[in-house]
């Protein structure tokens, strides 16, 4: 079969996007598998963050509730320190 | 019935009529036809006249043809239309009206190719072939010819196509390609040896020898002459015999072999002598006279001469009369006559004009049908190149259009690849971005919550100096300045102890926030410290500490979940050796399906459940139980001792 510049060009131009298309197939499975492992790193990373950020929450409502029984103790401490003081003073008189 | 006797006569008649002489022929026909007979058999016989007449007279010929086809049309007979349009075919062909006997023998063979009738269309095909070879159209005659002989062969019908395969021959002889007509004939000659059909082996022999002659090939010639005349003489076949020994003799004649040549020749005349053959006998006598005359035996010659004249001037046979009468002029030159010459000349001359104006006019007939049919071949031929060249363009149109529709969809195919492409990119990316965003807001919150918890450890160390300061300062009032209130004694024990219990919360809870997660060993060890302190204050209980098997060593808590279970058997064991009275506690933690359970057993003084307002530690230990999704269970009864069990 013989054929023209025309035919020729334009086999040519398939043989190209073929080519193309192939790259472009390639591309897009390397683009899949590197977002796809940028993604679960990211992901175990976010988890490792949620873990620790779950384990300070906890430590942050221990000490808070420590807080709450601080302010409960001291407040009764101080209020025996003054009725010892209020019993010395009893005394004295 | 009488019909069928009829026919079976009509049938002998037709197979005995080939031994009669036609005048004898038509005579029975005759009286056939004018019996009363059927339809069917009266167009057999008119077409047997029409045949038989043909040579007689061709008026009565057209006569009984017409007749047949009128017949034949009134009985709606296609078999006889077909036949009778046959028979005035030949007549018109007879007649070398070529054009009519090609119309009557199309019209028979639309006829005959409907009824399927092979053999029939064969002889048709035949017959067109041979008038297209008259009119000069080679390449239609060979076509058809062709055809006829295909069917032939498909018959098996041998001597039938011998017969075209000869008209074949002829049809190239015509061309002027003797090879081919020779190559012809001598397969001709093959067959009809096979066939062992001697006469047709003959004139195949004689065919042979005149294509060889027409190649220049003059021992090929004689080679086949001489074979044919020593069939033709075993089986003796006058006729072909006398035309081979006037042709081989013409050969001799040629090769100047004079006595060789004037025996031949003298058999030849002695045969045709004999078959009554008068343009033969004419023909052998001029060659005789003519071996003569070159022998110079002029009275011999005379002889022969004046006999072959007189025969060719009776029957006129122009061909043979111009060569006796260049002959005669020859004879006269010899016997230096010159008023005889001049008569013979002259008489040659006007013939030669006449046969050369006829020959001219049909050499200009035959170069214009040559020409009209090279002019046609020649559109025909240009006509195929454009259809050819028109076909390649159309070829390289639908080339390219597949081309292009190809090209089309993988680009198509490229562009929706590239869109996934860059799609999946944006998607990805936005993905990826919630999930940083994400992450940085996580991050960001994770290093707000260290800062607080780092806060949180500077001030709990604060809090634990001044507390442990507290401490140290009622004990140096206590042993410092002798007090001997005992009032004060008691005030002072109970702050200290108090700030004590404060100082211990707040290292279990440093140690809860600096763990990150507790062990059930951790939990261990922290209750275990818890009871041997208790025990300080009561040396009667004894506290002990079973884990069971099953429970896995690596188990690990949350710092809040692991603080509150601790707190809970804390605030248990303490009930039990502060208020219960106990002088066994058993702490015990086993594995039930998926959950964990641990059980506070004691055997103290127990209370009532139902009667027990709930008071401070239980209603803690429910607070923390419920803090962390446990369930939790209290157990007791007057003097049976109380079981707490957390099922986390």
């Amino acid at each position: 079969m013989d054929l023209d510049f025309f035919s020729l060009l334009i086999y040519l131009l398939i043989v190209v996007s073929v080519a193309f298309v192939v790259k472009a197939y390639l591309d897009t499975q390397t683009i899949k598998e590197n977002t796809y492992k940028n993604y679960l790193l990211l992901q175990e990373q976010f988890v490792l963050e949620k873990s620790k950020s779950k384990v300070n929450i906890e430590k942050l409502q221990l000490a808070d509730n420590l807080y709450g029984l601080l302010f409960k103790r001291l407040f009764k401490i101080t209020k025996e320190f003054l009725l010892l003081q209020k019993l010395i003073f009893d005394k004295q008189s | 019935m009488k019909h069928k006797c009829l026919l079976v006569i009509l049938i002998l008649f037709s197979f005995y009529s080939f031994s009669q002489k036609p005048v004898k022929i038509i005579d029975s026909l005759k009286q056939v036809v004018s019996s009363n007979i059927s339809d069917s058999l009266k167009i057999l016989a008119y077409s047997d006249l029409c045949w038989y007449y043909r040579n007689i007279s061709i008026d009565s010929a057209f006569n009984y043809g017409n007749s047949t086809l009128k017949l034949s049309k009134e009985t709606n007979s296609k078999k006889g239309e077909a036949q009778a349009y046959n028979d005035i075919g030949i007549l018109h062909y007879g007649l070398a009206e070529y054009d009519k006997a090609l119309g009557y023998y199309k019209k028979s063979l639309s006829i005959r190719a409907t009824l399927n009738d092979t053999m029939g269309l064969a002889a048709l095909y035949n017959k067109i072939g041979l008038v297209h070879q008259n009119n000069f159209k080679m390449d239609s005659a060979i076509f058809y010819a062709t055809k006829a002989l295909k069917i032939y062969e498909d018959k098996n019908h041998t001597r039938y196509a011998a017969l075209i395969k000869n008209n074949i021959a002829n049809i190239y002889k015509g061309l002027k390609q003797y090879r081919k007509a020779l190559n012809i004939h001598l397969d001709l000659a093959r067959i009809n040896k096979g066939n062992k059909d001697y006469l047709a082996l003959t004139k195949s022999y004689n065919n042979i020898a005149n294509a060889y002659l027409f190649l220049k090939d003059t021992i090929g010639s004689i080679d086949y002459y001489r074979k044919s005349i020593e069939l033709a003489e075993k089986y003796n076949y006058k006729k072909e015999l006398a035309a081979l020994y006037n042709n081989y003799g013409g050969v001799l004649h040629a090769k100047q072999e004079f006595i060789n040549a004037i025996e031949f020749t003298s058999k030849s005349l002695k045969l045709r002598e004999e078959l009554n053959d008068n343009y033969g006998i004419a023909s052998s006598s001029l060659h005789l006279a003519g071996l003569y005359l070159d022998l110079k035996e002029f009275n011999k010659a005379k002889e022969y001469l004046y006999s072959g004249l007189q025969l060719s001037e009776k029957f006129n046979a122009n061909e043979l009369k111009l060569d006796a009468y260049d002959k005669m002029v020859s004879y006269y030159a010899f016997k230096r006559n010159p008023d005889s010459i001049i008569y013979y000349k002259e008489l040659f001359k006007t013939l030669k004009d006449t046969i050369f104006s006829q020959q001219v006019i049909k050499e200009v007939t035959e170069v214009q049908e040559k020409y009209n049919t090279a002019e046609r071949e020649k559109k025909i031929l240009t006509q195929r190149t454009e259809i050819a060249e028109n076909e390649l363009s159309l070829n390289k149109k639908n080339t390219q259009l597949i081309g292009l529709g190809v090209l089309a969809i993988v680009l198509s195919l490229l562009g929706y690849l590239l869109y996934n492409q860059q799609k999946l990119k944006n998607q990805q990316l936005k993905k990826e971005s919630e999930l940083k965003e994400a992450l940085v807001k996580i991050e960001t919150q994770n290093r707000l919550q260290e800062q607080r918890l780092s806060i949180s450890r500077d001030l709990h160390d604060n809090i634990g100096a001044q507390l442990t300061f507290i401490i140290s300062s009622i004990e140096n009032l206590q042993y410092g300045f002798k007090i001997k209130n005992e009032k004060l004694i008691n005030k002072l024990s109970n702050i200290g102890v108090f700030t004590k219990d404060t100082i211990y919360e707040l290292r279990d809870t440093i140690w809860a926030m600096n763990t990150g997660e507790i062990s059930l060993e951790d939990l261990q060890t922290r209750i275990s410290n818890f009871v041997s302190k208790a025990k300080v204050v009561s040396n009667k209980t004894s506290v002990s500490f079973n884990i069971d098997e099953n429970v896995p060593k690596d188990l690990k808590f949350s710092s809040v979940k692991g603080m509150n279970i601790y707190r809970i058997v804390q605030e248990a064991i303490n009930n039990a050796l502060k208020y219960a009275d106990a002088e066994t506690v058993t702490v015990n933690i086993s594995k039930t399906n998926q959950d964990f359970l641990i059980e506070i057993n004691d055997d103290g003084k127990g209370f009532d459940v139902g009667n027990q307002k709930d008071g401070n530690g239980l209603n803690n230990m429910k607070k923390r139980a419920h803090d962390i999704d446990a369930e939790i269970n209290v157990v007791s009864e007057l003097d049976k001792g109380t079981v707490i069990s957390l099922v986390i």
